[in-house]
């Protein structure tokens, strides 16, 4: 298990300061002994001095990454997607093990030389697929493997929410310098999720809401390969409405519900004699490798494990490779979504009054 | 006259959002989003339309938005109304803008306009002490000064617009599915409803055409409905069907203007606020007081019962409570919906040559399948 109040705080930094450091990851560690942030990295200062100002940090301030050799154990890396590959290898050459944000990387290509880099290296990289450290993934895992609701039927994963992140640019939205739209950001999570659960999807059909820009809706339906078995699963994301958020496993024995929002619960439906029964189950009892139940702390929990015994953390950097496989294969089998809405309607301006 | 580039303020907003979508795939006009917030901008991230960062306080923001362009669609509405218009207009006329659409509102004829007001050659603008009114007002008095000073604008009063993401629609459905949807006087009052894409096919038409230069126009359906027939149509879209409430104007205005401020409602929401954890999570991130809230917290529980504790943890909590909130239409709606003028659209079809293709059915329709994909109704 995690965190020793008497072991040494590792030595970190955090590349990239914006949103996300802000407020996920500084949040989730001034919660924690096992960190001593001592360096905030930001191509602009002034967002760097913000986030240490928001947490009463003391960390030393610069928007030089070679600032880290040798100053820090380990670091965080929060910056744009495109610019993951070339900042995790260059704190690899500083010997340092990274926690790297999702998408890990802009493709799979790229990620494969981040995990080939690690393994070379001998360092840890680890990627903030957060999904995997919510207790009630776990609680689900052991249902599964108990074989709670029989064969499994069908599997849907879905993450939607009306975009609200604070940005202080389009950059969300460029191409050449994102990956791409919803599928990069709630996608990667729910699709990684299903990986971590079930295994590869096989992409039978894909389709999103771009209209020359990014994605902000997308639905994949594929299958699964469950004991020999395939099963149908759709998985879901959305940037401009909520969607269920979380995880339906249907089987021939009833249905498993896990949620985003309530992260030590799983509940069950069962139809028993003619009735319909829900039940909620929690995590008493079910071993669990962290104790936190923010996602983000407990995440940042194994990570020190990690570091400390020099071991894999639950979101090993090859693990996530197949995510991105996943989603460029749903890319290239992709047709528009229908929108009714926008196609609706001719222009009704005669053109006798454009003068 | 034929529009190079425009750049569309407030461009994320409802109408914005979809003025660029009809830009992009319907009229074939190049523009420029002008973006104060771009948390909010997913909806024209998906047409890859070109974003700029801008603010309507910042001139230098909006000389720089307006390089290379020579038209501008003014959408934006902000709490600096009048004073953002005139940072605008003088960016503008630096840098030679030739077509200056200004999208006004039927609001600017106040919340109880006279019969004079339904045709604009006799549509008075005045002050209300009505806040969103007399803010529209006060705006479209600064760009009619300009114009009146030679920038080539137009100006468009849109009346009540609805459509996919509307707030007008989105907020009925919600309530109706909490259960219950109100009507303010059994809805008697004049809805002057208009769907979004005739709003932006007005909008075109001012930024195509020269004869309505300098004038201000009514964009509004052919027909107006009544505000029982807007909210019911939406309300019972939703299963199971809502309740419908009736609540008179009279008695909602008198609720909020009991429910102004005092000195008592202020105590509360202090003390709400010394008891919220959301506000000691952020007050601990100051290491001083973080040992100090957690010393106070474990001395309180120690000196106090458990009664007291929890009474502490629920001050104010009987303010919050839905039921006496949803009670109640809000302030806008009052305005909006105790109103009983219909608009003419008349001058817009013979100057302009902008028609309504919705009558309120067509637009409800369309509207609906949003609803559906945005899971806000059951398919």
């Amino acid at each position: 298990m995690t965190s020793s109040a008497f072991e040494k705080p590792i030595r970190l930094g955090i590349v990239g300061c914006g949103a996300v450091a802000q407020i996920c990851h500084l949040k989730a560690l001034v919660t924690l002994r096992d960190y001593d942030i001592r360096y905030l990295c930001d191509r602009n200062l002034r967002t760097a001095e913000a986030a240490a100002q928001l947490y009463g940090l003391r960390a030393k301030i610069t928007d030089r990454t070679e600032d880290l050799a040798g100053n820090v154990d380990a670091a965080i890396v929060c910056v744009w997607p495109r610019q993951h590959l070339p900042v995790t290898l260059d704190l690899l050459r500083m010997g340092l093990d990274v926690l790297c944000e999702k998408p890990v990387a802009a493709s799979s290509a790229d990620a494969a030389e981040m995990a080939t880099a690690a393994e070379s290296a001998g360092r840890i990289v680890a990627v903030g697929q957060w999904c995997r450290c919510q207790k009630n993934m776990w609680i689900l895992r052991k249902l599964l493997a108990l074989d709670f609701i029989g064969e499994v039927e069908e599997v849907e994963a879905e993450f939607g929410n009306i975009l609200a992140w604070p940005m202080s640019s389009g950059a969300y939205f460029d191409r050449s310098i994102t990956a791409g739209g919803v599928m990069f950001d709630g996608g990667i999570h729910v699709l990684d999720l299903v990986v971590w659960l079930f295994g590869d999807v096989a992409v039978v059909e894909y389709e999103d809401d771009s209209l020359g820009g990014v994605e902000t809706n997308g639905v994949i339906r594929g299958t699964l390969s469950v004991n020999g078995r395939r099963v149908p699963c759709r998985i879901a994301a959305s940037w401009t409405h909520d969607l269920r958020n979380g995880i339906r496993i249907s089987g021939g024995k009833g249905r498993l519900e896990a949620r985003f929002t309530e992260r030590d619960v799983v509940t069950i439906h069962q139809e028993i004699g003619g009735e319909r029964l829900e039940s909620r189950i929690g995590p008493n009892g079910i071993a669990m490798p962290f104790r936190a139940d923010n996602p983000y702390a407990a995440q940042l929990e194994d990570f020190a494990e990690a570091i400390r015994r020099r071991q894999p953390p639950i979101t090993p950097i090859a693990s996530t490779l197949l995510p991105l496989k996943i989603i460029e294969a749903a890319y290239s089998v992709r047709r528009p979504m229908l929108q009714p809405w926008v196609d609706a309607g001719p222009v009704t301006v005669c053109a006798a009054a454009k003068s | 006259m034929r529009c190079g580039k425009v750049l569309i303020t407030g461009a994320t907003g409802f109408i914005g959002s979809r003025l660029c979508e009809r830009l992009s795939l319907h009229y074939r006009v190049p523009y420029r989003a002008l973006v104060h917030n771009f948390g909010k901008a997913a909806r024209i991230g998906r047409l890859g339309a070109e974003m700029v960062a801008g603010d309507l306080d910042d001139k230098a923001s909006l000389s720089s938005a307006l390089s290379g362009c020579d038209g501008v669609v003014h959408l934006a509405y902000g709490n600096n109304a009048g004073r953002a218009e005139k940072i605008l207009l003088s960016a503008c006329r630096e840098a030679g803008i030739k077509r200056f659409v200004h999208i006004s509102s039927m609001a600017v004829h106040g919340p109880n306009p006279g019969p004079e007001c339904a045709r604009e050659a006799t549509a008075t603008i005045g002050r209300y002490g009505e806040p969103y009114s007399d803010a529209k007002a006060r705006a479209e008095r600064v760009v009619q000064r300009a114009i009146d000073g030679g920038m080539p604008g137009i100006i468009l009063r849109p009346t009540v617009v609805y459509g996919p993401y509307s707030p007008f629609v989105t907020r009925i459905v919600q309530d109706a599915r909490a259960g219950a949807v109100s009507l303010i006087d059994e809805g008697k009052g004049v809805c002057n409803a208009v769907y979004v894409d005739d709003v932006c096919d007005a909008i075109y038409a001012a930024l195509e055409t020269d004869r309505g230069l300098g004038k201000a126009f009514f964009v509004n359906a052919d027909r107006a409905v009544s505000w029982r027939d807007f909210n019911t149509t939406f309300a019972e879209m939703v299963r199971p069907l809502p309740r419908i409430l009736n609540v008179s104007a009279d008695a909602a205005r008198a609720y909020w203007r009991s429910a102004r401020p005092s000195l008592r409602s202020n105590l509360t929401a202090l003390k709400r606020l010394a008891m919220s954890s959301d506000f000691h999570d952020q007050l601990a991130t100051v290491p001083a007081l973080r040992s100090a809230i957690r010393w106070t917290k474990v001395n309180l529980k120690k000196a106090l019962s458990a009664d007291r504790v929890n009474a502490l943890k629920n001050i104010g909590a009987e303010h919050a409570s839905p039921a006496a909130w949803t009670a109640w239409p809000d302030q806008g709606r009052i305005v909006r919906e105790d109103f009983h003028l219909e608009f003419s659209n008349e001058l817009a079809k013979t100057l302009l040559g902008w028609r309504p293709a919705y009558d309120f059915v067509a637009g409800a329709a369309v509207t609906r399948s949003w609803l559906e994909f945005a899971r806000m109704l059951e398919s």
